[in-house]
């Protein structure tokens, strides 16, 4: 009996010795200025977005940085996310908040709430500009804050599921992304009164927007799939390629990109005379066309599938992000503007945006 | 159309039991054990496993909660979605659906997602709750890779008349009431238990999420419950025994909405469901015994949320039937075989068509004590066809050998399998999502090496048992969105493998001295788990399974006062690639009194849940209450 309660004993306090091996990861603090923010979405539900800082040059991923700073995590699907100002403001879409930290440093500052499935942001003269799709069956919206008291100041109603937005000359440009369901068109709301000067049409849901040496605005519609009430897909609404006059608002090319492709995700060149556009869901390829005379393009600059990209506007390199699925590490790939491999990184789960502090 | 199949069903075992009777002898003597009717043969055949066997006290203290809260204080690793939320365990380094559970000898798994919400399992309602670990359970069917769950009801016979009445008021303005009632004789007895609860379940947690993490309350998490469980067994001769079990459940849940999440939340969940058991147990003689099983398990779940326009109506069910025989052979050797038809439908908003699936099997296991029972051995097989296919044969072997009366050496190991869920094959292609009629089952192998020491005399008892295990999981069924594919929805994939190995140890001692009773149990659980997305991918740490899981209590009985002290240690777990979840140690505290009034036998006590205030969360994202506080007036009726 005894030698049983000495085996007992023993065995408990191995047990206890066990449970307490293992020590915390050290914290470090670095400044987050001179080099490129990966934003890492997450999986949907998990609340695992996470952001990622490489600086220029280096060789080394530094992930999950708002974390280690500030010992939690940032929310749920890190849709979008905006430097102004020497701040950051987050867009966590699933969360329905927009979290603001230092660019620099990357310690929080202030949570703003009260969104309902936010998607973009922007800021320009002291105002934070977020897109919302709202719940279902609402219409989308531009909720408006100001920068510095970060109060709700505006809510700007515009069409289905607003997406992308650009702030320029004293306007604000929404891409209506269809939401739920669809919208094909492109609002234009005055900075100032907060009112919807005009509305374009383009092609089916477009989602984001960049102006380029011209001023004028490209917009990449992503087009849909069809379905059937089985949910068989049937068919296809072609996804475009839309320049817009900024001061006529009147579309100059329309083009079709693909009957069966969906691309989301647009940017410039650093001198903002070529168009880069492709990635997203499901597409394969990042393609290119010339301001001046722009013709779809049959192979792609970069080919493969990325779930998102981004020009560095320094140098034009092209930062293409790889969500191989919503559980293991992403990867960064860095190309040149020809589309030359350069460099390539582990990052967070599903990167999907790159920002250039 | 599956209730009239039951009730079919019931009406031919009737027949069947006027039948038998007609037929049997008054002259013989032989009488049936009715315990056997509640699993006991399939228990004695789990020779060389690993079993953890939740003792009554803990049973009578969490009598008003659900069984998901009292595994949370256990042995086994449990996720769960918030208070009262979608709750599952999960063994060795598995995921849920890799442990099967077991009520009265039927698996009641939705066979939709190979789950079971454990949140919706009310204590009161099982008189006896057991886990194996490890891929040992041949004779229980297919699929129990890591381990299995098993809930059984008590025979009645042996059983004293009368009932008992138990309130509970709580924290979360928790409101419970269970119940019990038998009555009956030795020939035939009923009984009936009820669970009924409300609850705001506006707990107070930390919201890790925000920046100071401040206190708040739950949202949006009210939960109505309400189920009825009977028993009813009945000596219809001496050879011939019928058991049935009846049990309905119904939740109607608000879903708690993630807390990083700052936007209104509307989705709730309904879920119905009815689990019936019939059993029809004839012994010709001391050495056979044939067992004649029907049962359903039948459920519905509806899902709504109005903020995303999500609305769906999900329905199953589970059709069984089995014959299976045990036979003393060989010298106190005893062979157990079954054969078994299970019929699996279901019905979802979100499936082309019904799904349907027929699978029957068919089992054979040995057990053998040899050298006068100082070494035990079994060695239990499996074959099964599904829709027509014959799947792997599965296996596993077990021994035992007592070199004293106080020392056991166990072994055993397994080959296991797990077939896809409905999900899996049927769900519907949409946007974002489809099934994969592709899969193949999952594969997996392991087996556990230990030893048991145990020293029982009339005022103490020590039980210490240690064991490493294995387990090998190939062809693992995630669920993955592949974005750099054209093809790229949510959809399931036979990934490559889950290997973990690691070390249980459990310690249970007790000891009375006069009028005081003392127990204390301890078990402690090492995990080293790793997880292979492809072939020749890099491992990654298993999500959700702790390297470190310690469960303890210490329970006081001096006359009328009783005192338990439950703690859980549940190590840094991964909740993805490269985060991880805190530690933390969960304990609950419960004191109580009993004394009588107007002659009955009235307990007060009180308790207190989560006593060190520990912020945890068990699924990341999902708040757990703080500290809060029950209290429980129970009455006892029984004559």
């Amino acid at each position: 009996m005894k030698k049983s309660v000495k085996l007992m004993m023993a065995m408990l306090v191995l047990a206890f010795a066990f449970a307490s091996c293992g020590g915390d990861d050290e914290t470090q603090y670095a400044e987050f200025e001179n080099g490129a923010i990966i934003l890492n979405e997450g999986a949907y539900g998990n609340s695992n977005a996470s952001i990622t800082f490489i600086g220029y040059g280096s060789d080394i991923a530094d992930n999950q940085i708002f974390y280690r700073i500030n010992g939690r995590e940032l929310g749920d699907v890190l849709q979008h996310a905006a430097i102004y100002n020497g701040k950051i403001y987050m867009v966590l879409n699933n969360s329905g908040k927009v979290e603001v930290a230092s660019s620099a440093t990357f310690i929080q500052l202030q949570t703003i709430t009260g969104l309902v499935n936010p998607r973009y942001v922007a800021a320009k003269d002291g105002k934070i500009y977020v897109t919302q799709w709202g719940s279902w069956g609402e219409q989308g919206t531009v909720e408006v804050f100001d920068a510095n008291s970060y109060s709700h100041t505006n809510t700007i109603k515009v069409g289905t599921g607003a997406e992308g937005l650009l702030c320029t000359d004293g306007k604000i440009w929404v891409a209506n992304g269809g939401g739920y369901g669809l919208d094909s068109t492109v609002m234009v709301v005055d900075a100032a009164t907060g009112a919807v000067s005009d509305t374009v049409t383009v092609g089916y849901n477009p989602k984001e927007l960049v102006e380029d040496a011209s001023g004028n605005i490209w917009v990449i519609c992503s087009g849909a799939d069809i379905y059937d009430d089985s949910w068989e897909v049937v068919g296809h609404l072609p996804s475009k390629l839309v320049m817009i006059d900024r001061q006529s608002r009147q579309v100059v090319h329309s083009l079709i990109i693909s009957n069966t492709s969906h691309p989301a995700h647009i940017d410039v060149s650093s001198g903002k005379e070529t168009v880069y556009f492709g990635g997203g869901f499901g597409v394969n390829g990042i393609f290119s066309v010339s301001i001046t005379q722009p013709v779809i393009p049959q192979t792609p600059v970069i080919d493969g599938f990325f779930y998102g990209f981004n020009i560095r506007p320094s140098n034009g390199d092209i930062y293409c992000m790889v969500a191989p699925n919503f559980t293991s590490a992403g990867e960064l790939k860095i190309y040149s503007s020809a589309g030359a491999a350069l460099k390539s990184y582990s990052v967070g789960i599903a990167p999907s945006t790159a920002l250039f502090n | 159309m599956h209730l009239k199949r039951v009730c079919s069903i019931v009406f031919l075992q009737l027949v069947l039991v006027g039948y038998l009777c007609a037929q049997m002898s008054l002259s013989d003597t032989i009488r049936m054990d009715e315990v056997k009717v509640y699993g006991n043969l399939r228990e004695s055949h789990s020779i060389g496993a690993t079993i953890y066997k939740m003792d009554s006290v803990k049973l009578k203290i969490f009598q008003n909660r659900s069984a998901a809260e009292l595994l949370a204080m256990g042995s086994v690793n449990l996720k769960s979605y918030g208070v009262g939320g979608l709750s599952s365990l999960t063994m060795r380094g598995g995921n849920s659906s890799q442990t099967i559970v077991v009520w009265n000898g039927v698996n009641i798994q939705n066979p939709m997602n190979g789950g079971a919400n454990l949140s919706l399992f009310p204590v009161n309602m099982f008189s006896s709750i057991r886990l194996q670990y490890g891929g040992s359970g041949t004779i229980y069917g297919s699929g129990a890779i890591s381990g299995i769950l098993i809930l059984n009801s008590n025979a009645l016979f042996s059983q004293p008349n009368g009932g008992e009445l138990s309130l509970s008021y709580g924290s979360g303005n928790t409101r419970s009431l269970s119940s019990q009632v038998k009555y009956g004789d030795k020939s035939r007895a009923i009984s009936v238990k009820v669970f009924g609860q409300l609850a705001d379940n506006d707990f107070e947690f930390r919201n890790i999420y925000k920046i100071g993490s401040p206190k708040e309350r739950i949202t949006h998490a009210e939960s109505k419950q309400l189920g009825i469980l009977t028993d009813v067994n009945m000596r219809l001769h001496e050879k011939l025994f019928w058991s049935f079990s009846g049990w309905g459940q119904l939740g109607d849940k608000n879903l708690q909405p993630i807390m990083s999440s700052t936007q209104p939340s509307y989705a709730n969940q309904v879920d119905r469901s009815l689990a019936l058991v019939s059993n029809l147990s004839f012994s010709p003689s001391k050495r056979i015994l044939f067992n004649l099983k029907n049962a359903a398990s039948l459920g519905a779940i509806d899902y709504s949320d109005k903020g995303v326009n999500i609305f769906t109506n999900n329905s199953y069910a589970s059709i069984l039937t089995e014959l299976e025989s045990k036979v003393e052979v060989l010298n106190n050797g005893e062979v157990s075989m079954g054969i078994n038809h299970t019929l699996e439908t279901a019905s979802s908003d979100d499936y082309v068509g019904s799904a349907k699936r027929n699978r029957v099997s068919g089992y054979a296991s040995l057990r053998k004590p040899l050298f006068r029972s100082r070494f035990l051995s079994v060695l239990s097989i499996r074959g099964e066809l599904v829709d027509g296919d014959f799947k792997p044969v599965i296996y596993s072997v077990g021994a035992e050998w007592l070199p004293t009366k106080k020392l056991i050496f166990k072994m055993n190991a397994s080959k296991n399998y797990r077939i896809p869920t409905l999900n899996d094959l049927y769900w519907a292609s949409t946007t974002y999502t489809e099934g994969n009629p592709n899969l193949e089952p999952e594969s997996g192998w392991g087996g556990d090496v230990g030893f048991q020491v145990k020293s029982i005399s009339s005022d103490r008892a020590i039980n210490v048992s240690n064991s490493l295990f294995y387990s090998n999981i190939e062809r693992w069924i995630v669920w993955l969105s592949i974005p750099t594919v054209s093809d790229s929805k949510w959809k399931p994939f036979n990934m490559s493998k889950g290997e973990s190995w690691g070390w249980e140890s459990q310690v249970d001692w007790s000891l009375r001295v006069n009028s005081l009773t003392i127990r204390v149990e301890g078990f402690y659980t090492f995990t080293h788990s790793v997880f292979s997305e492809q072939p020749g991918s890099r491992a990654q740490p298993m999500i959700y399974t702790p390297t470190h899981r310690f469960s303890g209590s210490l329970n006081l009985q001096y006359e009328k006062y009783g005192l338990g002290y439950y703690h859980g240690f549940t190590g840094k777990r991964y909740r993805d690639f490269q985060s991880q979840l805190p530690a933390f140690n969960l304990a609950n505290l419960f004191i109580s009194y009993k004394f009588n009034l107007l002659g009955k036998v009235v307990t007060a006590g009180l308790s207190v849940n989560n006593l060190w205030n520990q912020d945890y969360q068990l699924i990341a994202g999902y708040a757990m209450p703080l500290r809060s506080y029950m209290f429980t007036i129970n009455i006892d009726f029984t004559r």
